[in-house]
C-alpha cells in the first residue's frame, strides 16, 4: 500500500447498487453527486449518464456539441470507456448540476466495465478529458464565483470480478495525470446533513448602452448578471436570525457524542432527517453600474421576483461552509434558469418590439425521496407539472421520485400582468405604457387580457410574452 | 413646557441685524426634560432657489419644525403662534422666546452647551453606498393634442429610481449592521426592529444609551463602537447600510424571478452616492426604532443625491460619483447632512455653499459645508492623533474670562508616527497641530505636513539650506509661520514679548485672538515650543491668570486619561513662562471664506 489517499465516504446501499450494476450490465458510466469537504469526499448519488436524444442539445453557441446524429456510427450506447462521447457526459452534467442544492457537486464519475477496459492507457486518458469536460461544464454556470474542486473521484467497478476501486484524480492543467488510490469507506446510514433554506429577492436593473454591439439574450443577460454574482460572494448570511463567524461550526451541538439508543432497531436504518436552518442573506450593496455620467441607452433589462434556494453541508460544517453552499445555490440557481430559459427559446425574441417583453424562466421546486439523504430541485417551464420534475429525476438522475414528493410551493409563476404594469422600480411604469400606447381607459387589465391570450395561445415552450402597445385591443 | 435651546442657535440670533424670519428646528427628547432643544434656523425663502431643494434635506432625523423665530428692528411682539409651537424673536435686544398658540406666552428657554446636547443625544452614523439613475425617453410622451397652458412638471419625461430606493429603505429590507459587531436592526415593522440581537442579546425594548454607550469612560475608543464616556462628549456609533434580500417584502406570495426587456430608448445619468448618513440618537429612546430613524437619514442622503443627479444631466462638469456626508461645525451646533459630485473642485460648490449658509442663518466668514469639515475623514487622511484633549480638563479655577481655541485641533507631540523626533520637533509638532485645526475647520483638505515636507517648504522658499531636509535642526515661530503661508496660505500675526511676565500682561491680546481667530497660536521664542490654546485673565488687571497649554514635549499613548494625567494639555500658572525669557508667538488668522 502506498501513501493514504483521500477518504471517500458512501451510504452502505451504495456498494449494494454498484455490485448490482456489475453484475447486471456490461458497461455503464455516470456522475458521482456528492460533496467535497476539506477532511474527504462524500457521496451521495450515482447518476447513470442517458444517450442524448438528439433534440436535446445545448443553444450555447461556445459549446459546440459535436452532435450524435453526425456520427451514424458510434453505437447508440457506448461499450467501453473509450467509446463515450465526452460531451455526451458533459451534458449530462450540464442538466444534472442544475438540480442540484447547494454543497452538491458532481463530484466525478464511476464506470462499470471490466478491469482490463478500466486500465488501459486510452481508458485512463479518456476519463480525464470526460472529467475535465464536466468540471469546465459545471464551473461555468458558477461565473467564476466560487472554485470547483478540481481533484475528481473515479469510482471503478469491475463486471468480471465486482471489485469496487476509487481513485482520485487532478485535472488542473499543472497535476500530474496519475490516479491515486483512495479510501472508499461504505457507511450503515451514510453521512447526517444540515440543511439551509431561504428565499431571495432579486431585483436587478440593467441599461443596455447604444454603442454596445448587440448580443445574444443568453449572452447579454449571463454578461450582465456577473457583476452581481460577483457582489453576491461577499454577503453576510444569517443563520436563524444570528450573525455567527466564518469559522464557527453550523451546529453548534456538534461535539456532542449522541447518546446511542439500546436495542436498536437494526434492519432498517432510516435516514436521520437534516438538521434544518432558516438563512438570510444580506447584501452589502456593492455597486454593479458600469458607469457614471450620461449615457444614451438602447433599452433595459429587469431580473425581479423572488427565488427560494436550499443547500446542503455536511454535519461538522463550518458557516462559512454552509455560506459558501448558500451562495452558489443563489448563483447556480439564477443562471440555470436562464439557460434553461434561452434553451426553450426557439428563436431570438424581435428586438425592435417597442413594448417590453416579459421572459418567464422556470421557476424551481423540490424533490424529496428517492431513497436519497438529501433534496434536489428542478425546474419546471408555465404549463409543466410535477410530474415533468419525476421524469427529469428519472432520466438524469435514475431516480424514482413520487409526484406527491415534488415541492412545488416554494416559487409561484410570476403575475406577468403585474410586472407590466407595476411602477415601483420598473424602467417604464403604467403611465409610460399608457403614454406609448395611448389608451386612456385602463391599460392595466387590456394588458392582462392580452397576457392570458398570449399564454393560452403559445402553451408549453415558448415563455416569453410581448406587449406591443395596447392599441391593438382598443 | 420646558424648551432649551443651544448656544449657537441664540449666538446665531443674536448676531443678526437685519429683518428675517424663519422657523426653528429642534429636537425632541424622549425622555421629556426638556421637551424639546432648539438647535437650527432656517430663514424662509433664502438660498433655496440657488440650492434647488428644500434646506430641510440638510437637517438629520429626527430634527423637527418646533416653531418660528423672527429677527425685527426692535418689535418683540410674538406672531400668530400654532399650539405647541415656540417662537424667538431678537429684537436686537434681547432675545424673546414664547410658546402656544393664541398671542403666545413668554417663556423662560434655558440655553444648553454642547455637554447637556452630548449628555441626551449620541450620533448613530450609516455607511451606504447606492446606486441612483434618472432617465429621459428618447421618444417624447405623446406629443399634447392641445398647447397646454402651463408646461408640465420638469419631470414629466424623467424617471428615476430614488423614490423606490427611499421606499425600499422603509420597509425590513433595509437593515443597519453594527460595526465591528453581531447586531443588526431593520426599518420594517413601522419604525423599526431588531433583525439580530448579537452576542448582547439586545432587544427592541432596550435603551440606544444602554446599548451603545455604556463602556466606562476609561475605555479605549473603539472602532465603531462608543466613543469616550458620557463626559460631555459626542458619543457615536456607526452602522453600515445592508439589504435583507430574504426579508419578506410586501404581500402577496413570492413569484418566481422573470426577466423584463424593454427596448426604448433614452438617456440615463447614472451616479453612485456613497458615504455616510446621520442621526441623532436619542440615548433614552429604544434601540427598536432605531432603524427606521437610520432609514430615514440615508432616505434623506438619496433625495440630496437626487437633485445632484438632475443637476447633472445638463452640467456634465458635475457628473460622477456623489459623496454623502456629514458635518457638525462648531458655529452651527448642530449636525448637517450634505452631498456633494466627488470630482468636483470646492470652489466649483461655493455657490451651493453659499446657499446653504444663507438658508440656516450660519456666519459667512468660515467653512461649515465644505467636505473637509466632514465628520468623518476617509480612511487614511487623517492621522489618528487625539482630537481636543483639553475638552476633558475642568476650568482652570482661578477668577476672571476664558478665551480658549473655537473648534477641534488634533494633538501632535512628540515621538508620534513612529518618527522619533525627541529633543528637536516641539515646534514641528506645534506645527502640526495647528494645521489640523485648519483641517478640522474645513479650511482645508491638505494632509498634515510631516517633518520632512515642512523642511523641504522651507528649503523650496529658500529660508533654509538644501541640507535642512532631514536634519534634526529646530525650527521657531518665523519659520512656522512661512510654512503656514507657504502650503496654506494662512497669514499669522507674530506677537513677541521679551519675557514671561510681560507675556502675562498682553492677556487681552490673546484673548482677543481666541475669540475672533479661535486658532492655536504656536509660541516659540528663547526657549522650548509650546501650543497655545487658550487663557484665562482678569479684565481689572489686564493679567492672565492662567494659560492653557497643550505640551508638543508630552511622550505616551495618545487617549485623553493618559494625556490629562501626566499633563500635556493643562491649566498652567502664569509663572509658567519664564521671566528671564523671550517669547515669539505665531498667532495663524482666518480669512472669511465658505
Amino acid at each position: 500500500m502506498g501513501v493514504m489517499g483521500r477518504v471517500v465516504a458512501a451510504d452502505d446501499s451504495l456498494q449494494e447498487k454498484l455490485t448490482a450494476l456489475a453484475k447486471g450490465c456490461s458497461f455503464q458510466i455516470g456522475l458521482l453527486i456528492g460533496q467535497n469537504t476539506s477532511e474527504k469526499d462524500i457521496v451521495v448519488h450515482l447518476a447513470p449518464t442517458p444517450v442524448p436524444d438528439e433534440g436535446d442539445l445545448s443553444s450555447e453557441e461556445e459549446e459546440a456539441v459535436p452532435s450524435p446524429r453526425h456520427e451514424a456510427n458510434k453505437p447508440k450506447f457506448p461499450d467501453s470507456i473509450p467509446k463515450v462521447v465526452e460531451s455526451t457526459v458533459s451534458q449530462h452534467a450540464r442538466q444534472v448540476v442544475r438540480m442540484l442544492p447547494g454543497g452538491l457537486d458532481i463530484i466525478g464519475v464511476y464506470v462499470v466495465t471490466p478491469l482490463a477496459d478500466f486500465t488501459t492507457s486510452t481508458s485512463q486518458s479518456k476519463l480525464r478529458s470526460i472529467l475535465a469536460a464536466t468540471h469546465k461544464t459545471t464551473s461555468r454556470i458558477l461565473l467564476e464565483t466560487a472554485e470547483t474542486k478540481t481533484e475528481k473521484v473515479i469510482i471503478h467497478v469491475c463486471t468480471q470480478s465486482f471489485k469496487i476501486v476509487c481513485k482520485t484524480l487532478d485535472i488542473s492543467a499543472t497535476a500530474s495525470s496519475t490516479q491515486e488510490n483512495a479510501d472508499l469507506k461504505f457507511q450503515r446510514g451514510g453521512s447526517k446533513w444540515q440543511q439551509l433554506s431561504y428565499a431571495y429577492n432579486i431585483s436587478l436593473n440593467f441599461w443596455l448602452p447604444k454603442d454596445k454591439p448587440s448580443q445574444s439574450l443568453y449572452k447579454t443577460i449571463i454578461s450582465l448578471i456577473k457583476p452581481w454574482a460577483k457582489s453576491v460572494t461577499q454577503s453576510l448570511i444569517l443563520i436563524d436570525s444570528e450573525l455567527p463567524d466564518d469559522e464557527e461550526p453550523l451546529d453548534s451541538t456538534v461535539e456532542e457524542k449522541p447518546t446511542k439508543k439500546k436495542g436498536g432497531n437494526r434492519g432498517l436504518m432510516e435516514f436521520v432527517p437534516p438538521k434544518a436552518y432558516k438563512v438570510e442573506i444580506l447584501d452589502p450593496c456593492i455597486p454593479v453600474l458600469p458607469s457614471s455620467g450620461l449615457t444614451e441607452m438602447s433599452g433595459s433589462i429587469r431580473l425581479s421576483g423572488t427565488l427560494a434556494g436550499l443547500a446542503f453541508v455536511h454535519s461538522k460544517a463550518t458557516v462559512g461552509e454552509a455560506r459558501a453552499a448558500v451562495l452558489v445555490d443563489l448563483v447556480r440557481s439564477v443562471v440555470s434558469r436562464w439557460e434553461m430559459h434561452c434553451d426553450s427559446l426557439v428563436e431570438e425574441p424581435p428586438s425592435h418590439l417597442i413594448g417590453p417583453i416579459i421572459h418567464e424562466p422556470p421557476r424551481r421546486v423540490f424533490l424529496e425521496g428517492g431513497g436519497l439523504p438529501v433534496s434536489l430541485c428542478d425546474y419546471l417551464f408555465p404549463g409543466d407539472s410535477c410530474a415533468d420534475a419525476c421524469q427529469s429525476a428519472k432520466e438524469l438522475l435514475g431516480l424514482k421520485i413520487r409526484k406527491e414528493h415534488v415541492d412545488d410551493s416554494q416559487e409561484t409563476l410570476a403575475d406577468a400582468s403585474e410586472v407590466m404594469c407595476h411602477g415601483d422600480i420598473s424602467v417604464g411604469s403604467a403611465e409610460e405604457l399608457e403614454a406609448q400606447g395611448g389608451s386612456r381607459e385602463g391599460p392595466c387589465s387590456s394588458t392582462q387580457l392580452l397576457l392570458v391570450l398570449a399564454v393560452a395561445a403559445v402553451g408549453v415552450g415558448v415563455s416569453f410574452v410581448s406587449l406591443q402597445g395596447s392599441q391593438v385591443l382598443t | 413646557m420646558r424648551v432649551a435651546a443651544s448656544a449657537q442657535l441664540v449666538e446665531r440670533l443674536r448676531s443678526q441685524t437685519e429683518a428675517l424670519e424663519g422657523d426653528i428646528y429642534g429636537l425632541v427628547p424622549e425622555c421629556g426634560k426638556p421637551s424639546a432643544v432648539a438647535m437650527a434656523l432656517l430663514a424662509r425663502g433664502e438660498g433655496q432657489e440657488d440650492m434647488g431643494h428644500t434646506p430641510a434635506l440638510l437637517l438629520p432625523p429626527p430634527m423637527t419644525r418646533l416653531g418660528v423665530f423672527k429677527v425685527t428692528e426692535g418689535d418683540a411682539t410674538c406672531p400668530e403662534l400654532e399650539d405647541g409651537e415656540v417662537c424667538a424673536v431678537w429684537d436686537q435686544r434681547a432675545v424673546v422666546w414664547y410658546s402656544g398658540g393664541g398671542g403666545g406666552v413668554e417663556v423662560e428657554v434655558e440655553v444648553f452647551g454642547a455637554t447637556q446636547v452630548h449628555a441626551l443625544f449620541g450620533v448613530a452614523k450609516v455607511a451606504f453606498t447606492l446606486e441612483l439613475w434618472c432617465r429621459h425617453a428618447a421618444r417624447d410622451s405623446t406629443p399634447s393634442p392641445s398647447p397646454s397652458p402651463t408646461p408640465g412638471p420638469a419631470t414629466h419625461a424623467t424617471r428615476g429610481n430614488a423614490a423606490a430606493l427611499c421606499e425600499e429603505l422603509d420597509t425590513a429590507a433595509a437593515c443597519f449592521r453594527l460595526r465591528g459587531g453581531r447586531l443588526m436592526l431593520h426599518s420594517g415593522d413601522g419604525g423599526g426592529g431588531v433583525l439580530c440581537g448579537g452576542e448582547a442579546g439586545v432587544g427592541a425594548g432596550d435603551t440606544a444609551g444602554g446599548v451603545f454607550f455604556k463602556a466606562a469612560g476609561g475605555k479605549k475608543k473603539g472602532g465603531g463602537g462608543a466613543g469616550g464616556g458620557g463626559g460631555g462628549v459626542q458619543q457615536e456609533v456607526a452602522f453600515q447600510l445592508v439589504y435583507n434580500r430574504s426579508a419578506v417584502v410586501g404581500e402577496g406570495g413570492v413569484a418566481a424571478p422573470v426577466v423584463r426587456v424593454d427596448n426604448c430608448e433614452s438617456s440615463v445619468v447614472c451616479a453612485a452616492v456613497s458615504g455616510e448618513a446621520v442621526a441623532y440618537l436619542d440615548k433614552s429612546g429604544g434601540v427598536g426604532q432605531l432603524g427606521g430613524l437610520l432609514a430615514e437619514a440615508v432616505a434623506g442622503q438619496v433625495r440630496l443625491a437626487e437633485h445632484w443627479l438632475a443637476l447633472q444631466r445638463g452640467r456634465p462638469e458635475l457628473r460622477g460619483p456623489l459623496t454623502a456626508l456629514a458635518t457638525l461645525p462648531q458655529a452651527a451646533g448642530h449636525l448637517l447632512a450634505l452631498v456633494y459630485p466627488a470630482g468636483v473642485e470646492e470652489e466649483a460648490l461655493r455657490g451651493y455653499r453659499a446657499a446653504v449658509h444663507r438658508a440656516l442663518v450660519f456666519p459667512r466668514d468660515r467653512p461649515m459645508v465644505r467636505r473637509a469639515n466632514a465628520l468623518t475623514p476617509a480612511p487614511g487622511t487623517r492621522p489618528s492623533a487625539l482630537v481636543c484633549p483639553h475638552a476633558a480638563l475642568a476650568p482652570p479655577g482661578v477668577g476672571g474670562r476664558v478665551s480658549v481655541v473655537q473648534g477641534g485641533y488634533a494633538y501632535y507631540h512628540y515621538q508620534q508616527g513612529k518618527m522619533d523626533d525627541k529633543g528637536w520637533g516641539c515646534a514641528y509638532r506645534s506645527l502640526q497641530t495647528i494645521v489640523s485645526w485648519y483641517q478640522l475647520q474645513g479650511y482645508t483638505a491638505r494632509p498634515v505636513p510631516s517633518h520632512r515636507a515642512i523642511q523641504q517648504c522651507l528649503v523650496d522658499i529658500g529660508d533654509k539650506p538644501v541640507d535642512m531636509v532631514g536634519s534634526r535642526r529646530w525650527i521657531g515661530s518665523t519659520e512656522v509661520g512661512f510654512v503656514l503661508e507657504t502650503l496654506f496660505g494662512v497669514h499669522s500675526r507674530f506677537l513677541c514679548v521679551s519675557s514671561g511676565a510681560e507675556l502675562a500682561g498682553r492677556a487681552a491680546d490673546l484673548a482677543h485672538h481666541f475669540d475672533t481667530q479661535g486658532t492655536p497660536i504656536m509660541v516659540g521664542g528663547g526657549v522650548l515650543a509650546h501650543t497655545l490654546l487658550g487663557v484665562a485673565w482678569d479684565e481689572a488687571t489686564q493679567h492672565a491668570t492662567a494659560f492653557l497649554v497643550l505640551d508638543p514635549h508630552y511622550t505616551g499613548p495618545d487617549d485623553t486619561q493618559t494625556v490629562t494625567a501626566k499633563g500635556g494639555v493643562a491649566w498652567k500658572q502664569p509663572d509658567f513662562w519664564k521671566t528671564d525669557a523671550f517669547y515669539n508667538l505665531c498667532m495663524p488668522q482666518t480669512q472669511p471664506c465658505i
